[in-house]
Formats: structure tokens, C-alpha cells, sequence
């Protein structure tokens, strides 16, 4: 039987290929201020963040991906105040706090009486995991997101290109970088399970990495990026599907292939 | 404040901690100046352009302005590869007068074509902001500042990053755009000469305000209080430096 067939049988294999389409398009969009903003280190945080989240949603028996989102936004946040301060650097921020939140995780784990979900499922992905309830969650956070990017578009440029300018001709930067800081947590969230904590930030990051290398404008870095994310997550799925392989690891693999096929393109196209 | 007068500052006082960064500053600029700022590092310059263009809490004082403003910030190394347009750069000036969730139209970028036609940028209208060089970078960016349609624009070291040429191309716009527009200027910078070439008045800072004077009545003097020890250093450059040490 061939991977189409498939979905049609086994309903988390339609699960996860929705999911993960879902999770590129949403990753993608994010991954562009991400790249741009060079905040990829808050992606990387508030995704060690969300174990601790997770851990504990499992701890008290609440939903724990509620949890996670609420950590992983505490997180990003924290870390965006501290480096606005600039009395402690951002670094050493994430020094201190991202190991807590996985120390944090390991703790409460270590406190859940009973059935204790497998640990590498959330670090590495799993589409066992993922049910129509998630495809559900991240379409409509996709919806949100294109939503957002639709009517900020100008907003988000100018707020990446020149954050003090920006404000002086009166952008509401705030707004746009709390949205930006919440909506990175989120698709965090909502990404790993596919994705895994430990390789969710290859998709915050590679995506438009890539595209910037092509892109002219911030809306070709977008779609570049949404193309590249998709086109990576679709073979990747294929991939994992023949090979039996984990479709998390599978997927990062294909955008690093996609990252230095266009790398070396543009550089022999610049040279 | 009289009606000639564009911006007036009144016993302006900023301290961090126990540092005085600027102690009783007072001035008036008229409509129509082209006043140079000059004054060392750490002497509160980029500290006194944020309070004139209200980018500073906690000061003392009063600053009075009659009048749109628009400001050239230092030019910051930015990112070449950044994605961005000329006219999408430009057209970040306008933004205020749109407002959110409006999209720009025909008749705005007919405004941002004419806007790069009065810096003499028009041809780079298209082109990506990462390849263009020092000198056309920061005509783009002052095209921006006119989009708000200021009345005096505020200049913060707008010859870094810019070859001598460059330089002198720039100041002469400078002072087209004073003599065609009437617009008032003020501008902090480090270029001595060219502040004394171009400016009408010169304003000497270190912390308070040395002189503030018709630019044929500085003198090196006045210069010698803000700019001392190092001053004969600065006005005679480099060049003589070195002809004193073969000697």
C-alpha cells in the first residue's frame, strides 16, 4: 500500500500529515521575524520551556498542553523583558532559565503517580500523539496567524527592519512584539508534538533562514519560507513513511537538505 | 515664544544616578537656521536630540516645538540582506499620516517617487536598501524623514558611514532643502568643517551649552572649552600629527 492509501486506513497517519503541513505553515510565518529579529534564541527557550509546562499539566491533571502554552509564553516574555533591561544579558537568562524548565519537567515527571507519558515522545516528536483535536487547535492558529501577517504585514517589517524608528513614526511595536512573542510560544506548543521540543526550533529557524537567502522583499520571505516548510514536511513525511523513520527527524533533515541546496545556489549565483 | 522661533528649550536637566549628562541647557532655534551641534563623545548630544524629538523620560526643563518634526537617526550598520525595498523604507515615513490596518495606494507611491526626487535618489526607488552604498543609504533615509512633511528635521551624525564625497553631495542637499523648503535644520555632528561650511549657527555642548553663536563668530576659543585637550588635534588632523613626530 502506498502513503496515500494509508491515510485513508489509519486515521493517525491523516492525522499527522494534516498536522504537519498545518505546523510548517504556521512555523514558517513565525520563523520570518524569528530569522529576522535574530531572536532565535527565545524560539529555543520557549520551547524548553513548554517541558516544564507539560510535566507539570501532567502533575495536576490539567490539560496539559494549556500548561505548556502558558509556560512557554511566561517564558518568552521573561526573556524579552531581560533583554530590553539589559542588566542580566539575554544568554545568561537563558543559561538560568532554560535548563530550570527542564529540571522543572524532569521533577514533576518524577511525581506523576501512575502511567508516565514517555519522555522522548515530547522531546523528539511522536504522531501517535497527535489527535483531530490538535489538527483542529493549529488550523485554527493558522488561521489566526495568516490573519495577523495579512493585517500587520507593514507593521511586522518595519518593527524587524528598525524597531526605534518604527515606534517613532508610530507603529505600535509593543503590540506587535508581544503578539509576535506569543504566537512563537504557541506554534511551539502546538508543534510538538509532531516536531519534538529538542527539533522544533529547526522550524522557527530553517525555513526562512533559507529564504532570505532568496527573498527580495519580506512577502517573497514568506512565501519562500511557507514553500520551503511545506515542500520539507511533505517529503519528510513520505520519507519517514518508507523508511520508518521518526517524520520529526525526517522533517528537520529535509529542510537542512533544502537549506544547503539553496545555500549553495545563491552563493555560486552571487560569486 | 515668538513666532520665529521653531523650538525653544528652557533649563533642560538630565542626570543618570549622580552623572550630569545635560545641566541647564537653554536655546531657541529660528525658522530657516541651519544649526550645527557639535561637542566630544559622551558630551550629551544624542541625549539632547531625544528630548527635542521626545524620545526621553525624566528630564527637567522645558522643550517647546512649533511645529511637525522629522528626524535622521545615526546611521546604524544595518543588515544587508535584509528583504526590505527602497520604497518600502521610505514609504515607513508615511506610516503615521496612514495609520494601522490601511494599505498604501497608487497616490502614496507617487509621494515616496517624489520624496526620493527631491534627494536626488529616484532611480533607486526599486532597488533592495542592503546594496545601496553609504552616501545613497542615507538620502533614502532622509527622504523618509521629509515624509512626515517636517518643518525642522533633526539631524543625528548624518555624515557617519558616508566617503568625503558623499559628504560633501549630502550638505549641499542639505542646504537646498533649507534654501527651496525653508526648512529649519539641526544637526549634531562631528565633521567640524563641513559643520563650519554649511551651518548658519553653531551650538558647543559638553554637558551645558559653551556657545551657541552665528558660525563666523565661533571661535577657537569657544571651541578649545568643549574640545580641550584635544582640540589642536582635531582642527589640524591626522596628517599634522605625524609631521610632528618625524620632526
Amino acid at each position: 500500500m502506498s502513503f496515500f492509501q494509508d491515510m485513508f486506513v489509519f486515521e493517525f497517519l491523516k492525522n499527522a500529515f494534516f498536522a504537519s503541513i498545518l505546523v510548517s505553515i504556521l512555523t514558517a510565518l513565525f520563523s520570518t521575524v524569528v530569522v529576522l529579529r535574530k531572536i532565535e534564541f527565545i524560539g529555543d527557550g520557549a520551547a524548553h520551556a513548554s517541558f516544564g509546562g507539560l510535566a507539570l499539566g501532567f502533575l495536576i491533571g490539567i490539560s496539559s498542553t494549556l500548561v505548556a502554552a502558558i509556560s512557554a509564553v511566561a517564558f518568552a516574555i521573561t526573556i524579552s523583558y531581560f533583554s530590553q533591561k539589559r542588566r542580566v544579558s539575554e544568554n545568561s537568562m537563558i543559561g538560568i532559565l532554560l535548563p530550570l524548565s527542564m529540571a522543572l519537567g524532569v521533577i514533576f515527571l518524577s511525581f506523576v503517580k501512575g502511567y508516565t507519558p514517555d519522555v522522548m515522545s515530547y522531546l523528539f516528536g511522536n504522531i501517535l500523539l497527535v489527535s483531530k483535536a490538535d489538527v483542529v487547535l493549529l488550523l485554527i492558529l493558522v488561521v489566526i496567524a495568516v490573519l495577523f501577517f495579512s493585517l500587520f504585514h507593514r507593521e511586522i517589517v518595519y518593527y524587524s527592519f528598525d524597531e526605534k524608528m518604527a515606534k517613532h513614526f508610530g507603529v505600535n511595536t509593543g503590540f506587535i512584539h508581544y503578539s509576535v512573542l506569543i504566537g512563537i510560544s504557541l506554534s511551539i506548543v502546538a508543534s510538538v508534538k509532531i516536531a519534538g521540543i529538542i527539533l522544533v526550533t529547526a522550524f522557527l529557524v530553517t525555513p526562512a533562514a533559507t529564504a532570505k537567502l532568496m527573498a527580495k522583499t519580506f512577502k517573497g520571505m514568506v512565501t519562500f519560507a511557507i514553500g520551503l516548510s511545506i515542500g520539507a514536511s511533505f517529503c519528510g513525511m513520505i520519507l519517514a513513511y518508507y523508511l520508518n523513520i521518526p517524520p520529526g527527524s525526517a522533517i528537520v533533515v529535509a529542510l537542512f537538505v533544502e537549506f544547503l541546496v539553496i545555500y549553495s545556489f545563491t552563493k555560486s549565483k552571487k560569486a | 515664544m515668538s513666532i520665529d522661533v521653531i523650538l525653544k528649550i528652557e533649563n533642560l536637566n538630565y542626570n543618570v544616578g549622580r552623572n550630569h549628562i545635560l545641566q541647564n541647557i537653554s536655546f531657541e532655534i529660528r525658522r530657516g537656521e541651519f544649526v550645527g551641534l557639535i561637542g566630544p563623545n559622551g558630551a550629551g548630544k544624542s541625549t539632547l536630540v531625544k528630548a527635542i524629538i521626545g524620545e526621553l523620560e525624566g528630564y527637567q526643563g522645558k522643550v517647546e516645538l512649533k511645529g511637525q518634526i522629522g528626524y535622521l537617526p545615526q546611521q546604524k550598520d544595518f543588515e544587508r540582506d535584509f528583504p526590505i525595498s527602497v520604497k518600502d523604507a521610505v514609504a515607513m515615513g508615511l506610516y503615521k499620516k496612514k495609520g494601522p490596518l490601511r494599505f498604501f495606494n497608487s497616490t502614496d507611491w507617487e509621494k515616496v517617487k517624489e520624496l526620493l526626487k527631491i534627494v536626488g535618489a529616484e532611480e533607486l526607488y526599486d532597488r533592495r536598501i542592503g546594496v545601496l552604498s553609504g552616501g545613497e543609504y542615507q538620502r533614502v533615509m532622509l527622504a523618509r524623514a521629509l515624509a512626515t512633511e517636517p518643518e525642522i528635521l533633526i539631524l543625528d551624525e548624518p555624515e557617519a558611514g558616508i566617503d568625503e564625497m558623499g559628504k560633501a553631495s549630502f550638505y549641499e542637499l542639505l542646504s537646498s532643502l533649507k534654501k527651496e523648503k525653508g526648512l529649519t535644520l539641526l544637526m549634531v555632528s562631528h565633521d567640524i568643517g563641513l559643520v563650519f561650511d554649511a551651518c548658519d549657527r553653531i551650538m558647543c555642548l559638553n554637558k551645558t551649552l559653551h556657545c551657541h553663536k552665528s558660525t563666523h563668530e565661533v571661535s577657537p576659543e569657544d571651541l578649545q572649552v568643549i574640545f580641550s585637550p584635544d582640540f589642536d588635534l582635531l582642527i589640524r588632523g591626522k596628517d599634522h600629527l605625524h609631521r610632528e613626530h618625524e620632526l
